[in-house]
């Protein structure tokens, strides 16, 4: 990496600032039964305040048993191909608002949505890492536990997700396990990874510090997924931000492997930095990338995968600015080779899915990892004499380095490279050509199918909650 | 004299100072001044004028914010000396604040200032407030608008329980509801019998001149 130097100087400064900050200040644990837990292990702990400070002890041991290696594996136990020196991509999530899949129209999304995006992410060559993307309006609370159904049934990829209740964690730990094979199948190749945002500076829900627990507890995989705000829940200096997204991430990665040493966890990030004209959360600008790229240095710099938020647009259709923005987004975390790039189908500053976006953002991702190979280093003996023989006005078109070759050049499917006068024949635009194949996916491709009767378990967890489902 | 030190709190508020403020009102009592000339020409000069170079694309939030702070640091020295039935000039009273079960504030304290700094007499109730606690809010600052923030998707459902809180209390005719926070849209609001909804701060303050009918 060009500038390793620089970011490793980051990484050392942020680490030392947040230590200094959790040593001295402290976080916020607004949890009784875990306090005294904490205090029993050796925290500081005032229970007036609900404060709870770290120990270089308690940092040191915390970071020993940190396990390194976390990798999230597909249905048949192989781990997504992208994971061999590049990045992961991922689905954004998780809204309550999709663009139509037929008309475009803005509304709110369904348990049917969540079926038809978890497809198209299970179709699409360059998406490795499934989400929900949407949250089931039409369910109520629990529909928690359909969209992780809906995950293990409609792809064999890896998938990531999260209940927002503690009581939903056994039924969908139990799902996981019973998907995988039993408990020791899964913890030995997790599929599923789990994910929970603090309010930044300083604070997690109780609810969200319940379900933290309880996944820990049973081996799945955390990513702690900081959502800070530059200049509103955090400073508004990158550096600054950087520093409040690490002590979140930090004191939790020293709670959690305090109490569950050796639990998988992911360091995330998914903020941003906040548009001061409207006070609105801008997705797509430049900062997204940049302050995300944050994560994967520090990631790296704890020994631990990163997820990191990115390919994300404020757009609210198909246009120059998503193109400009998604690709914008994604470069700085590409760069800094964060483990996993959150962002596939999001528009609209993450507020809404669109299935359009989402095929086109394939596109952009296959685009952008060709770019991202640059010029490789190789002994170019056979392209020398090859040139010696061709000079002068030679044509290697019909030579077999060029057959064995080409190939490697990418080769859109969806962007335009026609002349003027193909292209008025066509008469499709980018938009009606990624409409017309995300129906063709959600008609026609069939991912793999589960067990009958792991689905047939699925469906009776989920009956506990919602006692009239079945899957559609 | 006294214009000199009216002048002054405007400033105060413009360059967004608010310790400067503070100790220009107390200094102002001190010399004699009129606490309600102080606010009505000192301080609400100074606000109109943040508004202005807001609006004009000059200033952003974090002036607008600080303006605000500093206009309510004189304001909580200036108020408690009024004398007699001198009362504050304001355009409307508002009761914000965050539904139970969400610690979100910063969208909400947000709006606070926007509508403080436009001559809304505003009563921030905080974070994770129960119905009651908004109703008890209201009828003590006999508001004309009530609002209620939510981040999250499950706690935007508070919303919906807040407006029958109100109907049940008997104030939902004497009340304007206005709804907010990110995953809040305008069909949910009309959905759950909102009077309005606004997706961000600025036009928040649009949406209460429209609701109590008064121009902007």
């Amino acid at each position: 990496m060009p500038d390793a130097q620089h970011t490793e100087a980051i990484a050392q400064l942020v680490h030392e600032k947040s230590v200094e900050i959790l040593v001295e200040v402290g976080f916020n644990v607004p949890d009784e039964n875990l306090l005294v837990r904490l205090e029993r292990l050796g925290f500081p702990v005032d229970s007036e305040s609900q404060q709870v400070r770290l120990t270089p002890d308690l940092l040191e041991s915390a970071l020993a048993t940190l396990p390194g290696d976390v990798k999230l594996y597909n249905r048949d136990g192989e781990v997504p191909a992208a994971y061999e020196g590049g990045s992961c991509f991922m689905g954004a999530g998780t809204p309550v608002n999709v663009f139509d899949l037929q008309t475009g129209e803005h509304r709110s999304a369904t348990r049917q949505d969540v079926r038809h995006l978890v497809t198209i992410q299970d179709a699409l060559p360059q998406v490795d890492i499934v989400r929900p993307t949407v949250t089931a309006t039409d369910l109520g609370e629990a529909s928690d536990l359909v969209e992780i159904a809906e995950l293990l049934r409609n792809t064999a990829k890896p998938s990531v997700h999260r209940t927002l209740a503690p009581e939903r964690v056994e039924a969908a730990v139990e799902m996981l396990f019973n998907a995988a094979g039993g408990k020791d199948a899964f913890q030995a190749r997790p599929n599923f990874a789990t994910l929970y945002c603090p309010i930044s500076p300083g604070y997690f829900t109780p609810e969200n510090i319940g379900c933290m627990l309880m996944w820990a507890e049973h081996g799945v995989p955390v990513t702690l997924l900081s959502m800070a705000m530059g200049g509103a829940s955090a400073p508004a200096t990158l550096l600054g931000e950087l520093i409040v997204i690490n002590l979140d991430i930090l004191a939790w990665i020293v709670v959690l492997q305090t109490l569950y040493p050796g639990t998988p966890l992911l360091y995330g990030s998914v903020s941003a930095v906040l548009d001061m004209r409207t006070g609105l959360l801008p997705l797509g600008a430049p900062e997204r990338g940049m302050i995300n790229s944050g994560a994967a240095i520090m990631g790296r710099y704890y020994g631990i995968p990163s997820m990191c938020g990115g390919l994300s647009s404020d757009a609210k259709q198909l246009d120059a600015q998503a193109g400009f923005e998604k690709v914008n987004t994604a470069i700085p975390l590409l760069r800094q080779e964060a483990t996993i790039i959150y962002g596939v189908g999001a528009t609209d500053a993450g507020s809404t899915i669109s299935y359009t976006q989402m095929v086109f953002d394939n596109e952009i991702i296959a685009g952008v990892r060709r770019m991202w190979q640059g010029i490789t280093l190789h002994d170019p003996t056979e392209e020398v004499e090859l040139i010696k023989a061709k000079i002068p006005r030679g044509n290697f078109m019909s030579t077999p380095h060029t057959k064995r070759n080409y190939r490697r050049h990418w080769y859109p499917e969806i962007i335009s490279r026609d002349t003027y006068d193909t292209w008025t024949e066509k008469g499709e635009t980018i938009e009606g050509i990624c409409r017309r194949k995300a129906i063709d996916i959600v008609s026609n491709h069939q991912p793999p199918p589960l067990d009958a009767s792991v689905e047939a378990e699925l469906e009776r967890i989920v009956r506990r909650y919602l006692p009239d489902f079945h899957f559609i | 004299m006294s214009e000199e030190i009216y002048n002054k709190l405007a400033q105060a508020v413009i360059d967004g100072e608010p310790e400067d403020a503070e100790e220009l009102a107390r200094q102002a009592l001190e010399q004699g001044a009129d606490p309600l000339a102080c606010i009505n020409q000192g301080l609400m000069k100074g606000i109109a004028k943040v508004g202005e170079l807001f609006s004009s694309g000059e200033y952003f939030l974090p002036e607008l914010i600080i303006g605000a702070d500093a206009m309510k640091a004189a304001l909580d020295v200036l108020e408690p000396a009024l004398m007699g039935d001198q009362r504050r000039d304001v355009v409307g009273r508002v009761v914000l604040g965050t539904v139970e079960g969400d610690l979100h504030e910063i969208g909400k304290t947000l709006v606070g200032t926007m509508l403080t700094a436009n001559g809304f007499q505003v009563t921030d109730i905080g974070v994770d407030k129960k119905p009651s606690e908004f109703i008890a809010a209201i009828q003590e600052a006999d508001a004309d608008i009530v609002g209620a923030s939510a981040l999250l998707t499950t706690t935007m459902l508070q919303q919906e329980k807040l407006i029958e809180a109100l109907k049940e209390a008997g104030l939902r005719d004497k009340v304007k509801v206005m709804v907010g926070g990110a995953p809040v849209t305008e069909g949910f609001a009309k959905d759950i019998g909102a009077d309005g909804y606004a997706e961000d701060a600025i036009s928040a303050v649009d949406m209460a001149f429209r609701l109590i009918d008064a121009p902007a």
